[in-house]
């Protein structure tokens, strides 16, 4: 796959998938790894990146975009994916103008409502993956322990949870 | 509801590749990211309301390709203009892309490994707890009896057990405030509804 058909693919994907990042992951599998362009374990692994490393998921992108083209490839895959979100520009102007609509008002308080619903759905999702075990949980709680009651900043609190996590788990796989 | 204020706070391009620097080392994916993102923005620097960039968010939510990437977009060029947008962007990107092609650049050592079941077991619940604390942050004006409540259990119930798609829910949800919501009170806004 040449660079160009790798750039067209990404951006073309995640056009067509608003929000939905399974969707794309299902499409880039049909076009690569059953074109034969990946090893599906390769795929994986680059999809794997994308939930541990820090960022939004869709990152892994850079990762499959590495593994077909190089350096290169991976920062054309990653231009690929933000050019999109330039659209909100035009869609944020159109909302100023009509912001003021009583119908308007109740469509975003509609969508905020859903929006926060959405959080917790997302959260209870990622919660059936990730806790798996005592040491999850126990990290888990201690995040939120650090942050709701011993008001650390959010990042201290996940990487002060994480590193008890790794203790522990270091301590019970002895 | 929530408005997209008109006059732009004062905040340098350094500034705001920081910020955005700081939220792009979030874990857990874009609400990870969110949850430094409105720490740094609502809670810390209070550059911006927190229902402004909930509804940056929401609209996010309904463009294509990353929610983030979009709300990158719109709070750098809210604040800092065009420039902003490039700047946001390439700052949030940074830490995740790092990781991501180092890692890529070692598959072979690590993907037969032990490593990824350490991360697994880690850093994602670590994560996980970071994005109940963003949902609930950003949740909590509406966590009342309310209709919005109403809204807010009955998207999470729709998404969980219906299994409809998060652009569709939101368009739902949209929709529904249209109709239910339009002629509402707003008592997450009191500075407006209670003169």
């Amino acid at each position: 796959m040449s660079f160009g058909q790798l750039v067209v693919v990404i951006f073309t994907y995640n056009m067509l998938t608003f929000g939905n990042g399974s969707a794309v992951l299902a499409l880039l599998q049909h076009r690569l790894v059953d074109g034969g362009v990946l090893g599906l374990s390769q795929f994986l692994y680059a999809y794997a990146l994308g939930r541990v490393t820090p960022g939004q998921n869709n990152l892994y992108l850079a990762s499959v975009g590495y593994m077909i083209c190089g350096w290169l490839g991976a920062l054309g895959a990653i231009v690929a994916i933000q050019v999109p979100g330039y659209l909100v520009i035009p869609v944020l102007k159109g909302y100023e103008r009509v912001r003021h609509q009583r119908a308007v008002q109740g469509f975003i308080r509609g969508l905020t409502a859903a929006s926060v619903g959405l959080m917790f759905a997302v959260a209870f999702n990622i919660g059936q993956e990730a806790l798996t075990g005592l040491v999850p949980w126990i990290v888990f709680l201690a995040t939120l322990a650090l942050v709701f009651i011993a008001k650390r900043g959010l990042l201290t609190g996940m990487v002060g949870a994480a590193v008890l996590g790794v203790g522990l788990k270091f301590i019970l796989s002895i | 509801m929530a408005e997209i204020a008109e006059t732009r706070p004062k905040l340098s391009l350094a500034q705001l590749f920081i910020i955005f620097l700081k939220a792009g080392c979030g874990f857990g994916g874009g609400l990870g990211v969110l949850a430094l993102l409105q720490e740094q923005l609502v809670t810390l620097r209070r550059i911006l309301p927190d229902k402004e960039l909930m509804t940056l968010w929401s609209i996010g939510r309904l463009m294509p390709s990353g929610t983030m990437t979009a709300v990158a977009v719109a709070v750098g060029h809210r604040l800092c203009g065009f420039a902003g947008t490039v700047v946001a962007l390439i700052a949030m990107i940074i830490p995740g892309f790092i990781c991501v092609v180092g890692l890529t650049v070692a598959y072979g050592y690590l993907a037969h490994g032990a490593v990824l079941d350490y991360i697994d077991a880690t850093l994602l619940p670590a994560a996980l707890g970071i994005v109940v604390v963003s949902a609930v942050r950003l949740g909590k004006p509406l966590f009342r009896v309310s209709l919005d409540m109403v809204f807010v259990i009955a998207a999470c119930g729709l998404l969980l057990f219906a299994h409809v798609g998060p652009a569709v829910m939101l368009l739902i949800g949209g929709i529904a405030g249209a109709v239910f919501l339009r002629g509402q009170p707003d008592e997450t806004r009191p500075e407006e509804t209670k003169p």
